[in-house]
């Protein structure tokens, strides 16, 4: 229900403003003004649940930002895209159980997925990232719109 | 009938808001305990809210439910103004109007569609059902959108809106976002309509219980925001008078009181609303509604859903009708000196009334607070219901179609435990 324009590329970033899960509150703070706003969208949103799907919508590539517990080194990247993401586990359980994962399935599910999805997650352990993560995690997401504002820009 | 005992627990309720369970024993052939626990630790909100400025109240309440946010907003400015003496004007009535109808449509397309169709298809999940019926899904998360947007266009933000305050809105909507809205609206009427009609074809239980049904009324159109508190037993009183007309109890098994009438659980929400109110429905919403082939008033408790969409179509058919005229407010707020006193609101969040009652000092601070909730007061409700309806289908089902049915009854209510928990009593012995 959002009639102006929006560019190609959107960042949503996962994460509630309350610790310990703020990191993707932080992050899409962090981005403001990062990018050039005619191509580049960025937005924190606190456990979206199924509006993740409205969020999406109209974008030619999204890069969804969150934070991950694996089992991995706290400050891991994880870099996932295509069908690396359907062994996405979701650890925000958002009202009524409608977590990342099952929200991204309902998508499928409905053709609703944009064209291009990527997601780009910094491993968290029980404290918070240092800012040496954050630094690292911000340059993965600039890589991450790099690559998929050359995709968007080809003809 | 068969001599079976079994016991069922189901130890969390999955498409819910909140967390609760459900125990369950039968007894050689008849149901013994039956529990409808609600584990959620208590929230807390009306202690949190002893002391701070009145104010801000509404941004604190709204942080009660990511759902119903608008609901406790308006309950608490209603009670807040009339100590104030404040009285919305025709431009913040319609306004409060509109904001309540994006609520209702956000959180009905979302239980309709995710939460409560899937039991009736045969589904596990909305996730199973927009496999095969992805249109369907599609609409409701569309009409979803849509109540999202009215939120957001008075709010500020679709979940926990920050642009209410006591004494109007902190800002007037432009005409051209509100013209922008009124467009987009207008195309999901025929959904809406078509939602109707699907929810109506549904294979719903047929099955009639005995219930009060509790709603606000004579409010000389279909409740939101202002009424009295009305019953199908007769009751007809002011919202004042809800703490000596309804009582709230503590069981040992909930972290949410359960509310009673004259001693007995009532029904309140969509249902409730719809036979109290039907006769006040817009000419189409009505047309639509003896289309279904349901008599209002229903004593199927399973034409909730049906209702639900009923309401949806209502709102989304008032909000066109607000916005069509729809002109900036050079004032949208209207400022008070303080007052001390105690005031009451009451108004109908999506699942039913929204009771508050406040306390103010001379300086404008909150002195006391007290909040129910419909969740609470549907709590006995749901419980009579899975005595009445577990029998009804058949205790000597198998275990998983006993199971389905239980979490089935309890979902039509759609139950926000998150809303409902409260905080406990605590009685300190000290020797």
């Amino acid at each position: 229900m959002n009639a102006h324009i929006h560019p190609p590329v959107r960042v949503l970033c996962i994460g509630s403003p309350q610790e310990p899960d703020n990191l993707g509150f932080l992050i899409g703070h962090t981005l403001i003004g990062h990018f050039n706003p005619d191509q580049v969208e960025v937005l924190a949103l606190d456990r979206p649940g199924p509006r993740l799907i409205e969020h999406m919508r109209g974008a030619d590539t999204v890069i969804l930002v969150d934070a991950v517990k694996s089992g991995a080194s706290p400050g891991t990247l994880h870099n996932l895209e295509g069908h690396a993401l359907d062994g996405l586990v979701a650890h925000h359980t958002s009202s009524h159980g409608f977590g990342l994962a099952e929200t991204l399935a309902l998508a499928e599910k409905m053709g609703e997925l944009p064209a291009h999805l990527k997601f780009v997650g910094l491993e968290i352990g029980s404290e918070s990232p240092s800012p040496d993560n954050i630094i690292q995690l911000v340059k993965a997401i600039t890589e991450a719109v790099r690559e998929a504002s050359s995709v968007s820009s080809k003809p | 009938m068969s001599e079976r005992s079994l016991n069922i627990n189901i130890p969390v309720l999955t498409r819910v808001e909140g967390e609760g369970a459900l125990d369950l024993s039968i007894e050689n052939g008849k149901i013994g305990e039956l529990r409808l626990r609600i584990f959620e630790p208590p929230r807390l909100f009306e202690k949190f809210l002893e002391g701070r400025s009145h104010m801000e109240v509404p941004d604190m309440v709204a942080r009660i439910c990511g759902i119903c946010p608008v609901a406790y907003q308006m309950s608490a400015v209603q009670a807040l103004e009339s100590i104030l003496g404040l009285e919305p004007g025709p431009w913040l009535t319609d306004m409060r109007r509109l904001f309540y109808c994006g609520e209702w449509i956000e959180s009905h397309s979302l239980h309709i569609h995710l939460l409560a169709a899937p039991d009736f298809l045969g589904f596990s999940n909305a996730i199973d059902l927009a496999g095969k019926h992805p249109d369907i899904v599609r609409r409701g998360l569309r009409l979803q959108e849509a109540g999202n947007a009215i939120v957001r266009l008075l709010g500020g933000r679709s979940v926990h809106p920050v642009g209410a305050r006591v004494g109007g809105f902190w800002r007037s909507p432009t005409k051209a976002d509100a013209t922008r809205l009124l467009e987009e609206l207008k195309t999901l009427l025929p959904q809406a309509e078509a939602l109707v009609r699907w929810t109506a074809s549904l294979p719903l239980p047929d099955e009639k219980q005995d219930f009060e049904s509790v709603a606000l009324g004579k409010a000389g159109e279909y409740p939101m925001n202002h009424g009295r508190i009305i019953s199908s037993k007769g009751l007809d009183i002011d919202i004042a008078g809800f703490e000596k007309e309804f009582s709230e109890s503590q069981v040992p098994h909930s972290t949410a009181l359960h509310c009673h009438h004259n001693g007995q659980d009532y029904l309140v929400g969509p249902l409730a609303r719809m036979n109290l109110n039907h006769d006040t429905l817009p000419d189409s919403t009505h047309k639509l509604a003896e289309e279904t082939g349901i008599c209002f008033p229903s004593a199927n408790l399973f034409h909730s859903i049906v209702a639900r969409a009923l309401e949806l179509h209502l709102a989304l058919t008032e909000a066109i009708r607000l916005l069509q005229n729809y002109k900036p407010a050079d004032t949208p707020y209207q400022q008070a000196t303080h007052r001390a006193g105690i005031g009451f609101g009451a108004t109908e969040a999506p699942r039913g009334i929204l009771w508050h009652r406040y306390e103010l000092d001379e300086t404008g601070s909150i002195v006391s607070a007290r909040i129910v909730p419909p969740t609470s007061q549907n709590q006995a409700r749901i419980e009579a219901d899975l005595r009445t309806a577990l029998n009804n289908f058949g205790l000597d089902k198998p275990e998983a179609d006993l199971r389905q049915h239980a979490e089935t009854i309890i979902r039509n209510y759609d139950p926000c435990i998150s809303c409902a928990t409260h905080f406990l009593k605590l009685k300190i012995k000290q020797t």
